[in-house]
């Protein structure tokens, strides 16, 4: 034992008896075998795109080269997205214009219900020479989105002469627009900005009256239009769902007994249903 | 003076190094004017080293041979673009050293031997008797268990710094060979050789002096 001390090795010696782990020579026949097919298959196998890309730069240029094509592509891309962006703009002054352009539309014979099965109750009055005019129970309705609206292009249209170059140049581009093409200038009067409440009460239309008073002068897409809108398309905007899935909705929300409940509770092996 | 180019820096190289660059750079050539015949040569003349160096970098013989291999391929596959602007074989040695981190590094919770049979031809008897007191099967007993145990201790190593104990201790390369294949400077790979040392002779302490 106390010759011990002197028998251990150095790391460097410890060292030594790796460079000593080899394989057997026939390792290197497998080897060279697996090798010369590894080699023909390279041959042989088409080289990526990207493999084949010689652009001659220095290995250090390739990450700022990226970055800076990322650069480029995420600019080109918000260029592209920019349109889309900016659309508010021209968005509020064409519903000022479809405001406008309200008045010229032909007179609905409107039938105001009230007191249906609608969720909000509205005393209406009939206007026949006028586009439908609400009156609610509340003399003053609240302020709701489309009021602001359209106070707000009101206010555009009473400071033209104030607004900005640009706003100044959409309005004579309305303004031209609305000559050369009045169709489409009132079809922008659809686009909302967010959905109006309170809900505005529901408009039977009178598709023979409608049409009688519009089809004539207009053009055929329009009269599609109104035909549509007069035979399809009742002015609500939260359309009724069918009577009988109405009255199925109504059934199941309003079941309050138990052993229908229960029914609808459901073991099955390891698995718990609940039907709705 | 022979000159070898690292990282912009020139630093002086060994006659008998710069004439085995140049021999093999004019293989190199003669690859790059299609012949391919001429590859082998110089997969004959570095497999062993190459193996060697994955080999103690992985501690695994078939990684080690898949590893060398796929080496050998990206040095064919690239050897149009290789300029001559270091030497081939620490060109090849990069390409090997490369290969193996990614591999390392992809599989870092997927770690077991298997280890090659020690040589001992290869090994000097003084290191042998140093190494071990005992004779016979209860010597290669021994000695298989201090292999394992280097192993070991080698495997806990970062990846960088068993790259540098490897080339260093085991290959035999300098320092500024070792900058060059590792793409750090000189004084990174002094300091990283000093930590591997330290650590390994704490790990091994029971073993060593």
């Amino acid at each position: 034992m106390s010759s011990e001390p002197r028998q251990r090795p150095t790391l460097e010696t410890l060292l030594q008896l790796k460079r000593a782990e080899r394989p057997a020579p026939e390792f290197w026949e497998k080897f060279d075998r697996e090798l010369r097919q590894k080699q023909l298959a390279a041959l042989v196998q088409e080289r990526r795109w990207w493999q084949r890309l010689n652009l001659g730069l220095p290995r250090w240029a390739y990450a700022p080269a990226g970055a800076a094509a990322a650069l480029a592509l995420s600019i080109v891309s918000l260029h592209m997205v920019m349109p889309v962006a900016e659309a508010p703009v021209p968005v509020t002054i064409q519903r000022d214009v479809a405001s406008k352009a309200d008045t010229s539309l032909p007179p609905v014979a409107t039938n105001l219900t009230s007191g249906e099965s609608t969720p909000v109750s509205v005393a209406a009055t009939e206007s026949a020479s006028s586009a439908p005019a609400v009156t609610g129970q509340d003399a003053a309705p609240a302020p709701t989105a489309e009021s602001i609206e359209a106070g707000l292009t009101q206010r555009v249209l009473a400071g033209v002469a104030e607004m900005s170059p640009s706003a100044r140049t959409i309005a004579a581009s309305l303004a031209r627009l609305e000559e050369t093409d009045p169709d489409l200038v009132r079809s922008l009067q659809t686009v909302r900005f967010s959905d109006a409440r309170p809900v505005r009460p529901a408009v039977e239309v009178q598709p023979a009256a409608a049409l009688a008073s519009w089809t004539a002068g207009n053009s055929r897409i329009s009269r599609l239009a109104v035909a549509d809108i007069a035979y399809n398309r009742p002015f609500t905007p939260e359309p009724a769902a069918p009577e009988v899935l109405r009255e199925r909705m109504a059934r199941r929300l309003g079941d309050t007994d138990f052993g229908n409940r229960s029914r609808r509770l459901g073991v099955e092996g390891d698995r718990l249903h609940l039907r709705f | 003076m022979n000159l070898t180019r690292v990282f912009g820096k020139a630093i002086a190289a060994s006659p008998e190094r710069q004439q085995e660059a140049d021999a093999d750079y004019a293989v190199v050539k003669q690859v790059q004017a299609g012949d391919v015949a001429a590859f082998d040569k110089l997969i004959v003349k570095y497999r062993e080293r190459l193996f060697g160096v994955v080999y103690n970098l992985t501690s695994n013989r078939e990684d080690a041979a898949d590893l060398t291999q796929d080496a050998f391929i990206k040095a064919f596959q690239s050897i149009n673009r290789f300029q001559g602007q270091s030497s081939f074989f620490t060109w090849l040695y990069r390409i090997a050293v490369n290969t193996t981190l990614t591999h390392l590094r992809k599989h870092r919770h997927r770690t077991f031997f298997s280890l090659e049979n020690l040589q001992e031809d290869q090994v000097s008897a003084q290191i042998i008797a140093q190494l071990s007191d005992k004779k016979g099967a209860d010597r290669d007993v021994q000695l298989r268990e201090l292999q394992e145990k280097l192993n070991e201790a080698m495997q806990k190593l970062s990846i960088k710094h068993r790259t540098v104990i490897t080339l260093f201790e085991i290959d035999g390369l300098s320092h500024a060979e070792i900058a060059e294949i590792t793409e750090c400077s000189e004084g990174t790979v002094r300091s990283r050789l000093h930590y591997a040392k330290q650590f390994l002779q704490a790990e091994l302490s029971q073993y060593l002096r």
